[in-house]
């Protein structure tokens, strides 16, 4: 009669059913699936919420107390371990990691004669499992690192901060060494887009080095940037780009249309998204349907990552088609000056491909202008909207479901940014006239890039101007300069990207840059700002949130001044 | 001779005065009718009960009194016995006397006298039932009725109950488990048709529920259907036909004020906003404004825009958006049953058709049902076979857009001039409202359909002279389905659908039962034990297919399906609840004696070995016991004569039960699985089409998961006064429930699939119930009927997890988690009124967000245990309400009659509670939800201004910097009401007339419901029985309710 309760659970299976060489994939695929998927906005890191801490954007959306704790990130002061959405982001980075690391044993459990592609699979793994463990350790600085080989009940012994941690360095090297496995596997090329190669690997490799470089103490100050580090990472930029293998695209546009999705040069690696595949609304970027303008008929929603005031006004060129390093934000826009402002200035082309303006075409649609009447709440955040992750009002990739998704590629590693590391890791080594040519074949790119910015008429949308660096010509390239130079390319190449934070807090300047952002912005009608204030030792993480210290019953401690 | 000489001294004859009658009482077949009432129908006259023999004695002092016989199952018999001393009475069968379920009780496989019954059961007739003439779920019409049984219900026309028997059982929910004639189930009692309904007993303490094992931890509602009855044909038809209309409607803001209170929040917000600040911000309308010597804005006047949209198709206009969604809705009901019975067969076939249309337009619920009840005696009424089965289809239209309604701007037409639908301006900076009647509109063929068969079969045998075998097999099957459109659409100020779609679901779930139980009882003596053992195996399967399709190039049903749509496939969902499918087994083993001697001091035992396949591999079976005893007081020698008290009985219980009800069968068990929607992604690169998927863990399983385990102790005490004209029943109890299960958040560091469950928290609820009742003789032209219950319970939670500690309120650094208080409480901060000048802004506490005519909260502690002049959700929040469920709950039924007239009120009220009132978030603030110029209630015009600083409502502002959504008791209130539930007025025709027309009987009502509403003023919402109105939820408001009835019969 007992066997009567023996029922077996319906429509599920073990580990121990799909380990093995017909059903291992599954395990594989499911952990890149984690990126599309995991959770939407405030369960991922996508990459933009990082522009909500810097001086790149604002929140956006109707009013601060729509989705309350990116206000208080953005404002700091009001930031703390209990905000809400920050624990999401950390849970959600570990799931994807436990998905990693379920694949890499089911992988390891299986003969490589059954399963020839058992290496280079668990290379893939490792490939993604540091990418997740990156995104985190970027976020929160001090976070328990384990990999495959701790069994799963013994993770709660992992603590956060290593007791006797100097610094965060031994973190870093096992999320380098990750890649650096991976890349040694990895092939060159990879008949699947959505697979890394070894390059890839080698990218994130120097991303993690040039963290690595700026030494930070437990106080998350720099005091040390560490040229042994920087003389380690400095090949593997190089091997990269004498690879042959990438090179910039001749029209920036291309790294952020629809219809190049795998098909941009400077892409490296890139998030696969589509639509129509037969999940209810496709595998879209979860990270961005937020951020399409309130602008009924195109776009039903909902107007988040506004861009800044602050960085519309960094794209400004002198007369000498240069960049005003020290006083590019001292006039302010106002409804009143909004388009005599652009007509008088000189602009860096690269604003019309990150910023929506009114007036002007919206994504390169010569017959869609952006209007005001795109802002939703024009009061609070401006009139400034971002178009690198959003989509033509017609693109096929666009899925209106009020929330506005798309399925556009989101290229997570580009050439123009290993460049740019090269770039900074040579002035970093007092090699800076090395950088100049490479910071000026950035450039060169943006001033060809203007070929889509034209009004129907053929006119340029915007009075464009610029120029490269010629020494004793347009500037004095010294040390400083070009390292000023570096910091303003880094900003323009990668405006909304979310890029520029992790830049401010790697150099060390967050604080600084912050807050004279913030005494700008106030006087300036941004009356939300006035808790705005970045406190130095502090700000520079989000703190360890507040679920997982209580669950760590000790085992974490926060990060300081939280 | 069978007459006894005396039962227990008393004489034959008290000299000049009365006289004992001795009777013995038998049915048809002769034998002893034991526990039949002998009633001498004379105000103040006593009552007798026959004993096991059939025999009783009863006192007797006037030749022209008339006897009233009656029992269980047989006729009513009245006779004048004149001064004879003996007398010998044949009962003949009656199912009408199944009418009189005072006498006998249902306890779960077997019934026992209610005089011998020693737990704490409640017992609801079909007589009573009838007074809620008309409602759709047959819970709303215990609200209040039953001490102990807390329901809510909400003004959904599908009837939705929420059902607590005595506190929460389980923070996990946990209703009580229903067992109509037998087959036990998690019915909604929406599906059943309440006409069919003979009684209704609830079984409260552990003593009484633990013979159903698992599943009785949560109370038990057992339902006995209508049979046939003895005796010729007979036909019954019944309707009543009415409306139910919009309760309490809510006062919102015209255009014109909507326009003034928009302006006031965005001036108190931005200070020094220009004029152009203003016209930027608020384009919908246009302002002339200026500002006083003070430099305080002051509005002129305020004039909508003509047109919302650049089609100039629609015009500003002043919606009452509440009454362009409501209407009366038309209730109605139809009954038809028809019944007859010998000795040898009974039936029982009735017909119903319910109509309730909601409140809100396009909306309503339609329930068709049919029952046939048949039941046959065999070889002698040996053996006995029968069935039960009720058949029913159901339709449901119940959407619901309250919060729609309430939000939606006035300016915006519901109408285009060009006949499309209005809607929110997006184009001019409006929020993204959704039209609400277009939404009702569209939508108005959409919703879920459902069918269902319940009922069982079985046969009882007699074996040898004192052994009853019985078996029974229970099916309830039910298949839901819908196909619903999701239409495209156009708003005139923007908002639009493009995509349209189909959406087909079916599902279907059967559950098995089979029990097999050997009764055996003894007479003997002094002694009367009856003793039950039995078997019963349940077996459930679930499945569900739902699928979608975009590209539809017709919207219509005749059209829409899967196979004619051409566009994108969704696949909905996974498990029971999408699709996918679920089984899983119970295996039970029971026992239960019930002894009574000298029907004075009783004793009851059960015990239950039940077995779940949902349950861990090494806590797969569980042993629940119970044991009851009782004392009949007033049997006792001393208390027999007693003229004033009639009846005492004090009685104990105590017992386990375990708790199955919203566990499912995955919860012990480690599992991954596919989901296409989850764990696929496009690694070729391909931009559409179908892409490889996998595998991901969803669970971590515990194999030593077992039941929530529930132990109850109960005292009680049943006593009537005056021959039982005033009687009542109080009870004590405790209840514990021990191990309650847990899906305790993780560390985050575990990954993916870390979630499992546990036997963790504990619970006790402690509480006192008291019911009343008193009537008038039953002789006279005039009759009342009283009844009164109230009930108290107090819930608190005893312990969590470390994991949880702090999950449902309290802080690590104050350490105060939400053991020791109720499931519910609300932890919070405490509003300290509203800040009156930038002085008192400046001298307190640091408030990240503070500001004049801001909420003040209280700077209770820091780091330090002091106050440390900051207010962070660290230190400065404490426990500040109980939680919604109401510590007193008492209802009075009030029954008059007056020859063919009666009438009936029924009065339902709670009290000590302190709820959250959500509404508050709507009616007393601008900008505090995400959605930005939401309309609200003419409340906040109240608001605090720097000239109106008497104002309790915080000053309106374009934005919440100030968190003042956060909890705190800004928004708890009284919630203690007392409502007039139902009233009723009837009338039947004298039978002098019918019986010309050959009819037995004709009956006219009246009726209304939800007639009145008393409430604290403190409360400033709209009822407090549904406080919530916050999180973007729908309040139903309960509606008022008129109809009008016939019964007949003939």
């Amino acid at each position: 009669c007992k066997k009567f309760l023996d029922v077996t659970p319906q429509g599920v299976v073990t580990v121990e059913n799909v380990s093995t060489p017909d059903k291992v994939d599954g395990l594989v695929i499911a952990a890149y699936a984690w990126l599309p998927h995991e959770g939407t906005i405030n369960g991922r890191m996508s990459p933009w919420l990082a522009d909500i801490k810097s001086d790149d954007s604002y929140k956006g959306g109707g009013g601060i107390g729509d989705q309350l704790p990116w206000y208080q990130w953005e404002v700091f002061t009001l930031n703390n371990a209990n905000t809400g959405n920050n624990d999401g982001i950390w849970y959600a980075e570990y799931q994807g990691v436990s998905r990693c690391n379920t694949a890499i044993k089911a992988l390891a459990s299986i003969n490589e004669t059954d399963y020839p592609a058992k290496q280079q699979r668990i290379a893939e793994m490792k490939f993604l499992r540091g990418y997740f463990f990156l995104n985190l350790k970027r976020w929160y600085k001090w976070i328990p690192y384990f990999d495959e080989s701790l069994p799963v009940d013994s993770i709660r012994t992992v603590p956060n901060r290593p007791a006797g941690a100097a610094n965060d360095l031994a973190i870093w090297q096992n999320i380098y060494n990750d890649f650096d496995a991976a890349s040694k596997v990895l092939p060159a090329d990879q008949q699947e887009p959505g697979r890394p190669t070894k390059y890839a690997a080698q990218a994130l490799m120097l991303e993690s080095l040039m963290w690595m470089a700026y030494e930070q103490d437990m106080s998350n100050k720099v005091v040390n940037i560490n040229k042994e580090t920087l003389a380690k990472a400095l090949p593997i930029a190089d091997g990269i780009i004498s690879s042959g293998k990438y090179s910039l695209a001749p029209d920036y546009a291309i790294n952020f249309l629809f219809d190049y999705d795998n098909k941009s040069p400077e892409s490296i690696f890139e998030w696969q998204y589509s639509h129509s595949d037969g999940t209810p609304n496709g595998n879209l970027n979860g990270g961005t349907p937020l951020n399409a303008p309130w602008w009924p008929p195109s776009f039903s929603c909902c107007d988040f990552h506004k861009a800044s005031y602050n960085m519309v006004n960094a794209f400004k060129t002198d007369a000498k088609g240069i960049p005003m390093f020290d006083d590019y934000n001292d006039q302010d826009i106002t409804p009143a000056n909004r388009s005599i402002y652009f007509s008088s200035n000189k602009w860096d082309p690269r604003i019309g491909h990150t910023v929506a303006i009114p007036g002007l075409p919206w994504k390169y649609q010569q017959n869609l202008l952006f209007d005001s009447s795109g802002s939703r709440d024009p009061a609070t955040f401006g009139y400034f909207n971002s178009l690198k992750e959003n989509v033509e009002s017609n693109s096929p990739g666009l899925v209106n479901l009020f929330w506005m998704w798309n399925s556009k590629n989101e290229i997570a590693i580009r050439y123009d940014r290993i460049l740019l590391q090269k770039a900074e890791i040579l002035i970093r080594l007092g090699r800076e006239q090395e950088a100049l040519p490479i910071i000026n074949s950035i450039r060169q790119r943006a001033a060809n890039s203007t070929g889509r910015l034209k009004f129907s008429n053929g006119t340029p949308t915007l009075p464009y101007n610029i120029s490269l660096y010629i020494n004793g010509v347009n500037c004095n390239w010294t040390s400083d300069f070009a390292w000023k130079a570096l910091m303003f390319e880094n900003r323009l190449e990668f405006g909304m990207e979310g890029v520029r934070w992790y830049d401010l807090v790697r150099w060390g300047i967050a604080a600084q840059t912050l807050n004279a952002y913030f005494a700008k912005e106030l006087p300036r009608g941004r009356a939300w700002l006035k808790d705005g204030k970045f406190a130095t030792g502090r700000d520079e993480f989000m703190p360890i949130p507040q679920p997982q210290i209580n669950y760590a019953f000790g085992m974490y401690q926060q990060n300081p001044g939280y | 001779n069978t007459m006894p000489p005396s039962i227990n001294g008393m004489q034959d004859t008290i000299p000049g005065k009365s006289w004992v009658l001795h009777g013995s009482i038998k049915d048809e077949a002769g034998k002893p009718v034991p526990g039949a009432t002998v009633q001498v129908l004379r105000a103040g006259a006593r009552s007798s009960v026959t004993d096991r023999a059939g025999n009783f004695i009863i006192e007797m002092n006037n030749a022209q009194d008339s006897l009233e016989v009656s029992f269980v199952g047989y006729q009513t018999l009245r006779l004048a016995p004149g001064e004879q001393r003996t007398v010998a009475i044949t009962l003949l069968p009656d199912e009408a006397g199944r009418q009189l379920e005072e006498v006998v009780v249902n306890t779960g496989y077997m019934t026992q006298r209610k005089a011998d019954l020693t737990g704490a059961v409640s017992i609801v007739s079909a007589k009573e039932l009838t007074k809620g003439q008309g409602v759709t779920n047959v819970l709303q019409s215990l609200q209040g009725v039953v001490p102990g049984l807390h329901i809510t219900t909400d003004g959904n026309p599908t009837g939705n109950v929420g059902v607590e028997l005595r506190g929460l059982t389980s923070i996990r929910g946990g209703a009580p488990l229903i067992v109509i004639d037998g087959v036990p189930s998690y019915m909604n009692l929406r599906d059943i048709n309440p006409n069919n309904i003979a009684s209704i007993q609830v079984l409260k303490d552990a003593y009484s529920a633990s013979i159903y094992g698992t599943q009785g931890g949560a109370g038990v509602i057992l339902i006995e259907t209508k049979k046939g009855r003895v005796g010729r044909t007979k036909i019954d038809y019944s309707t009543t036909m009415g409306f139910a209309e919009f309760n309490n409607k809510p006062e919102m803001l015209n255009t014109q004020q909507y326009g003034q209170a928009i302006w006031q929040a965005f001036v108190n917000t931005y200070a020094n906003a220009s004029e152009k600040d203003v016209k930027d911000a608020i384009r919908i309308y246009n302002y002339q404004w200026h500002r006083d010597a003070n430099g305080l804005p002051v509005l002129d006047q305020v004039t909508p825009i003509k047109y919302l949209n650049a089609d100039s198709t629609m015009p500003s206009a002043n919606t009452n958006w509440l009454d362009a969604i409501s209407q009366r809705g038309l209730q109605q009901e139809h009954q038809l049953t028809v019944s007859s019975g010998s000795e040898k067969a009974n039936s029982l076939f009735s017909l119903n058709y319910t109509e309730n249309q909601g409140t809100q337009i396009h909306t309503g619920f339609k329930r068709f049902t049919g029952r046939v009840n048949t039941e046959y005696k065999l070889f002698d009424n040996r053996v006995t076979i029968g069935e039960n089965l009720e058949a029913s289809h159901l339709i449901e239209r119940n959407m619901n857009v309250m919060h729609q309604a309430l939000i939606e701007p006035p300016i915006v037409p519901v109408y285009t001039t060009t006949g499309g639908w209005g809607g929110s301006a997006v184009a001019l900076g409006m929020d993204d409202y959704w039209n609400p009647v277009r939404d009702l509109t569209l939508n108005k063929n959409n919703g879920n359909n459902y069918n269902k068969l319940f009922g069982d079969v079985h046969a009882s045998i007699r074996i040898l002279k004192d052994f009853v075998f019985r078996t029974q097999l229970g099916l309830i099957y039910t298949d839901g389905y819908h196909r619903n459109i999701q239409f495209t659409f156009k708003e005139g100020g923007g908002k639009v659908n493009n995509i349209n779609s189909v959406d087909q679901w079916y599902w279907r779930e059967a559950a098995f039962d089979w029990t097999n139980t050997l009764t055996y009882s003894l007479r003997r003596d002094k002694h009367n034990l009856d003793v039950l053992a039995g078997m019963e195996a349940n077996k459930y399967t679930t499945e569900t297919s739902q699928i979608g399709r975009q590209g539809l190039a017709f919207e219509n049903y005749d059209f829409a399906y899967v196979s004619s749509a051409t566009g994108n496939t969704i696949i909905n969902g996974y498990g029971s609840g999408g699709s996918g499918g679920d089984k899983y087994n119970l295996l039970s083993y029971f026992g239960k004696f019930n002894y009574a001697f000298n029907s004075r001091y009783l004793l009851s035992g059960s015990l239950r070995y039940d077995g779940s396949s949902k349950f861990g591999v090494n806590n797969r079976f569980a042993l629940f016991p119970a044991i009851s005893a009782g004392w009949r007081v007033s049997q006792e020698d001393f208390l027999k004569d007693n003229e004033v008290l009639s009846d005492l009985k004090l009685r104990a219980s105590w017992g386990r039960n375990g708790s199955l009800a919203n566990i499912n069968s995955l919860n012990a068990q480690t599992y991954f699985r596919p989901d296409y929607n989850f764990t696929s992604y496009a690694i070729g690169g391909s931009e559409t089409g179908s892409l490889p998927s996998g595998f991901f863990k969803v669970q971590t399983g515990n194999p030593n998961l077992r039941w929530e385990t529930t132990t109850q102790t109960n005292i009680g005490l049943d006593f009537g006064f005056l021959q039982q004209r005033l009687a009542g029943t109080l009870d004590f109890y405790r209840k514990h429930t021990d191990g309650m299960l847990i899906q305790p958040p993780y560390l985050g560091t575990i990954g993916e699939g870390g979630y499992q469950f546990i036997n963790a928290a504990n619970m006790t609820n402690k509480g006192v119930e008291l019911t009343l009742t008193y009537s008038s003789n039953t002789a006279r032209d005039f009759n009342y009927r009283l009844q009164g219950n109230v009930a108290y319970n107090n819930n608190v939670v005893n312990d969590l997890p470390s994991t949880v500690t702090y999950s449902w309120g309290g802080t690590v650094q104050k350490q105060d988690g939400i053991a020791g208080h109720p499931w519910g409480a609300v932890y919070g901060f405490i509003a300290d009124g509203l800040f009156q000048n930038q002085s008192e802004v400046d001298q307190s506490a640091d408030q990240p967000g503070k500001g004049i005519g801001r909420i003040r909260y209280k700077d209770i502690s820091g780091p330090d245990g002091k106050p440390d002049g900051r207010i962070d959700d660290n230190y400065d929040r404490v426990w500040i309400s109980d939680g919604g469920r109401p510590k007193f709950e008492y209802g009075l039924n009030v029954n008059l009659a007056y020859k063919n007239f009666d009438f009936s009120m029924f009065w339902q009220g709670v009290a000590g509670v302190k709820v959250y009132n959500g509404w508050k978030s709507y009616s007393d603030f601008w900008n505090v939800w995400i959605q930005n110029g939401f309309n609200h209630p003419t409340r906040v015009l109240d608001a605090w201004t720097p000239t109106n600083t008497s104002s309790t409502i915080p000053a309106l502002s374009w934005n919440n910097a100030n968190g003042e959504l956060r909890s705190s008791t800004y928004f708890i209130e009284p919630g203690q009401y007392l409502k007039l539930r139902n009233l009723q007025l009837g009338y039947s025709l004298p039978q002098s007339l019918i019986s010309k027309i050959s009819m037995d009987r004709i009956y006219v009502f009246v009726m209304g419901q939800n007639l009145l509403i008393l409430k604290s003023k403190k409360y400033t919402g709209l009822d407090p029985e549904n406080p919530e109105g916050n999180d973007y939820a729908n309040p139903y408001v309960i509606p008022r309710v008129f109809k009008a009835g016939i019964q007949v019969s003939f």
